[in-house]
Order: C-alpha cells, then structure tokens, then sequence
C-alpha cells in the first residue's frame, strides 16, 4: 500500500468542495482511501482512524489543507495526488467568463436587484459579511454558526433598525416566493406561511404540506437560537408581523423546539393578535388548550395536517411503506441516526424513556453519550451536530460520517432497528437513496441477520432528486419508508413493544 | 413593534447574492433565481513570527 499526505498551508476551501474532491479521488485507480480536508482537531482524528496521521499532518493547524490518500501502489498514489492538484486549483466558476466579485459591495453594485444575502461562511468571520449586508440594505439568511450571542442581538438590532430580516445564525432553511433557500424543498405555493427555528422541521411540514394538497406561501427560519431568553424571538416576531400583513398567507404555522417560557408568551401573544389562524408546533412541549386562533401541535407531521385542513385541503396523509419488514429481528436496541436536527430532537422527545433511558449527543448528564462515535443501549443520534461536522460537510450532503456508523451499529449484535432520516429536496445529496441503499445492503451483509431499517424520507414530487425513484431505491434495499418522523417513531416504538423491551 | 418590517424579504421575487457555499448557489441556478457568487476567502489573519517581529522593532 502507498500512502501520500500533502499538506497545503493556508489554503481554504469550502467544506463541500473538500469532500467533492475526496470523493473524486476515491474513484481513481486503486485508490482505497481519500480524506481531503481542512486540518482542523476532529478531521486530525479521522485521518488518525484511517493511519493518515503523519507528523506534519499533526503538525498541521486548522487553516491549513490536508490531502490525504492511500494507494494499492506507488505509481497510482502519485496519480491520485496530481489528480488532486488539478482538481483543487481547478477554476470554481469556469463554466462562466466572469471576474467573480470578492466583496458583497461589489456583488450588489453588479446586481442592484438583490433582495436576499446568504451567508455560509465559518462561523468565526461570519459577522462581518452579515452586518455588511444589512448595511447595504439587504435581508440576510445566515446558514453560519458558531455566531457569538451578542453578534447576533446585534445583527437583529441591525435589522431591525433597516427594516429587513436576519434569517439565523444556524439557520439553513428557507423557501421566499416559491425559492428554495439553503437546504429546502420544491414545494406548490399556497397560502400556509411558515416560520420555524427548526431547518428540517420547517422542511417536514412544507413537504406534507404539498403532498396534503396545499402550497406554502413563504417559509421563513430564525435561526436555532431565536427564541432564546437572550434573544427573545426578534425575528421570529418580526416575521410574524410580515406575515401577517401578507395577503398571500391565510394560515401561519410556527415551529420550535420549545422557547423559553416568556418568549414563548410574547410569541403566542403576538399569534393571537394576528387576524389569521396559527398553528403553534413547540417539538416536545406538552399539549396546550386553543386560544382563540391560535392551535397547537404536538409533532410535526400533526402540525401541518391541522394547518393544512385550515386552507381547506382534503388531501390524506400519506402512509409508511415495508412495514411488513418489522415482523423480524434480533438484538435489543433502537439506533436513531438523524442528519436532521429537529428530527433527532422530535424522536427523542416522543419517545421519551417508555423503553428505559435513551443516549442521545441532544441529551444532558448521563444520558450524553461517553464516546460520541459509539452507542450504548438505546441511542438516538443527531449527526448535525459540532462534534460530527467540524471542518466537514453537514450530513445532508457529505453522507460518509453516517454510513459509517450504520455499518458500525450493523456489526454491534445488540442493535435491533435502525431509524434514518433522508432529505432530500435543494441543498442535499443529488441521490441520496442510493448512496444509502449501497450503505444498507452492505449493513446486512455485516449483520448477517435480518435488521429492520426505518428511512423516513422527507421531501415532495417536484424536487430534483425524484421523489418516486428514492423511495423505490430505498425499497428495494429493504428499508420501511416513513413518510413523516412521528410515523417512523411510531413504527419503532411499536415495533420495541412487541419485542417486549422493558426498561432495564 | 417600533419599525415594521419592510416587506421586501417577500414582496419581490428574490434576487440572492450568496457568500459562501457554492452549493447554495448551484441550487439557486437549478431553480432560474438570480445569484451572483461572492468569492470570499478568509481575513488574512497576521502570521505570528510577523507580529513578533512587528513587536520587537516597536
């Protein structure tokens, strides 16, 4: 075997452009390892597991490019790194003759037009890209995170004083006038308006949604930290406001993991005060009375039915798909491996402790996992977060992370059900059914026993993946197709029932 | 609310500059929304043997 490491001091790429390259290199000639990255402390782990680490490796700092690989010899190891070379001083933009502008000055200068700034740029330079952009007059989505708190109060305030929205930080979801916005989906313009603190949470309810028969007007983020005490819901109430003096939007759904208790308030305040029905989805939050015209939803999936019958759709709910696959299996413990944050969040929290505790990265205590790359018992896993995604591409685009530990819970005998989310929709993985199904037939072979596996595919016919062909790929890999994340729970919840799993 | 919200988040078809992640771009492009791509690279950050060469001529 031939290794080569080659650092390259300084150079940025952006995360998803070092994994279109690691994969890349993985298809050259006998090539059986490709890990291109930024050298930041958790990538210097995964170079560590895969014998990549050498000193200068290290040696190396965040800022710096790791083009890591391993050959079956030396000449196709020299190949595959040249091949490397190329594709990383590779032009971005050549399909254009364009000089690309370097500032958003510049950009607005060249585009008068724009309405709408995305910001995904590390969370540590973020702010300034962000408060210039408000300057200019412009609204702002900012996907970054790792934005101090009080950068973004400021940015709110900034805002708030121009008259336009920050969407974020943390926020990677959006659709304005009928535009997919970071990670979303094509979805029939209608008259619900969303606005959510929750990315794939706002995607689940905009997907059943269309399929109910209704469309979505605008689906507005906050960004996760919104309706925090600190920052108390400035924009999720500013877009409330927005809202609520649209006249394309009749119905308005919010959804949240839960608030703090006065933002909370404030927010159902301003929702009673608007003159249109509310759907209110706190994930997790016990039920609450109706007040006025302000509902609540427990789940997701609950949440855009309610607000789907309110614009007067008649469409029904769409059902799960393989279920007969549960009637079998072995082992004792449910493995949730989610991509999408809410979705891990909303599991966790139907779930509760009815089969004993569940580990989970989103838990607190004891109830954290010791080692975040290995389950213990029930394990519920949001694979967004920090600890699984520094210096990488998040989930919902760079699956290796996941497939990996799908295989891993395929080799623990204890494992008895896997619980996936796919997302499909702008922003993610062009086919992310296969990608998976290659993951889970390989899962079987290491299982060597029958393992149920629950995919709950969150997306709508219109997006470019094809809504159909994932759902058939998925199939015919052996996998039960949820159609919503509380279906999926529930198929798991009854399935760990049957098997009488009591609490230990 | 002291400062309503300006409607223009929603009130004209979108046109985005994006900072960032091509992806989000390409995605834009696939969808016929205007984008134009920002090139951003990090802010140089000051190297340290420079700084302290700056600190012992200071």
């Amino acid at each position: 075997m031939a290794t080569r490491v080659l650092i390259r001091p300084r150079e940025y790429h952006d995360s998803v452009r070092l994994m279109r390259v690691s994969q890349a290199l993985r298809q050259e000639p006998g090539v059986t390892e490709a890990l291109v990255m930024m050298a930041t402390p958790n990538n210097r782990k995964i170079l560590a597991t895969s014998g990549l680490l050498t000193p200068e490796a290290e040696a190396a700092k965040p800022d710096d490019l790791v083009v890591a690989l391993i050959a079956e010899i030396n000449g196709q190891a020299d190949a595959a790194l040249d091949r490397a070379r190329a594709l990383l001083t590779e032009q971005t933009t050549s399909r254009t003759a364009e000089v690309l502008p370097r500032t958003i000055d510049a950009a607005l200068a060249a585009a008068p037009e724009a309405s709408i700034a995305t910001i995904s740029v590390p969370g540590a330079h973020a702010f300034g890209p962000a408060k210039r952009a408000l300057e200019l007059g412009l609204n702002v989505l900012l996907f970054s995170d790792n934005v101090s708190l009080e950068d973004e109060v400021r940015l709110k305030d900034l805002a708030e004083e121009k008259g336009r929205l920050v969407m974020g930080p943390d926020c990677g979801t959006a659709i304005i006038g009928g535009a997919a916005l970071g990670f979303a989906n094509q979805v029939r313009r209608g008259p619900v308006g969303v606005i959510g603190a929750s990315g794939t949470g706002m995607q689940e309810i905009t997907c059943l949604l269309d399929w109910l028969g209704t469309g979505v007007s605008h689906a507005i983020g906050t960004g996760g930290r919104d309706l925090s005490a600190a920052v108390g819901g400035r924009t999720m109430l500013r877009a409330l406001d927005l809202l609520a003096a649209d006249a394309g939007t009749e119905v308005i759904v919010v959804t949240s993991k839960p608030p703090s208790p006065e933002v909370a308030e404030a927010v159902i305040a301003r929702c009673a005060a608007i003159g249109k029905p509310v759907v209110v989805n706190f994930v997790g939050d016990p039920d609450r009375r109706p007040q006025g015209n302000v509902a609540f939803a427990g789940t997701l999936s609950a949440a855009a039915e309610h607000a789907a019958r309110l614009a007067g759709a008649t469409g029904q709910m769409p059902v799960a798909e393989g279920t007969e696959a549960l009637a079998t299996g072995s082992g004792r413990y449910l493995r949730g491996l989610y991509a999408g944050g809410t979705l891990c969040y909303e599991a966790l929290t139907l779930i509760g402790d009815r089969f004993g505790p569940v580990q989970s990265n989103l838990a607190k205590g004891n109830l954290k996992p010791a080692d975040p790359f290995r389950s213990e018992g029930h394990t519920i896993i949001d694979l967004g977060e920090d600890e699984y995604t520094q210096g990488r591409a998040h989930p919902m685009i760079d699956p290796d992370t996941r497939n990996r530990r799908i295989l891993a819970e395929a080799a623990d005998p204890d494992t008895a059900l896997l619980l996936l989310d796919l997302v499909i929709g702008y922003g993610a993985h062009d086919d992310p059914a296969t990608a998976l199904a290659e993951t889970l037939t390989q899962a079987r072979a290491i299982a060597g026993r029958p393992l149920p596996v629950i995919v709950t595919i969150c997306g709508t016919a219109g997006d470019p993946q094809g809504f159909d062909g994932q759902i058939a790929t998925l199939r015919a890999a052996g996998a039960i197709v949820a159609r919503s994340n509380a279906e999926a729970v529930r198929l798991a919840s009854d399935f760990l029932e049957a098997r009488h799993v009591q609490p230990a | 609310m002291s400062n309503p919200p300006d409607p223009s988040l929603i009130a004209t078809p979108p046109s985005v500059i994006n900072v960032g992640v091509e992806l989000f771009a390409d995605a834009l492009r696939q969808q016929d929304v205007p984008v134009i791509q920002v090139q951003w690279t990090p802010p140089d950050e000051p190297e340290d043997d420079l700084m302290s060469l700056l600190d012992s001529l200071i």
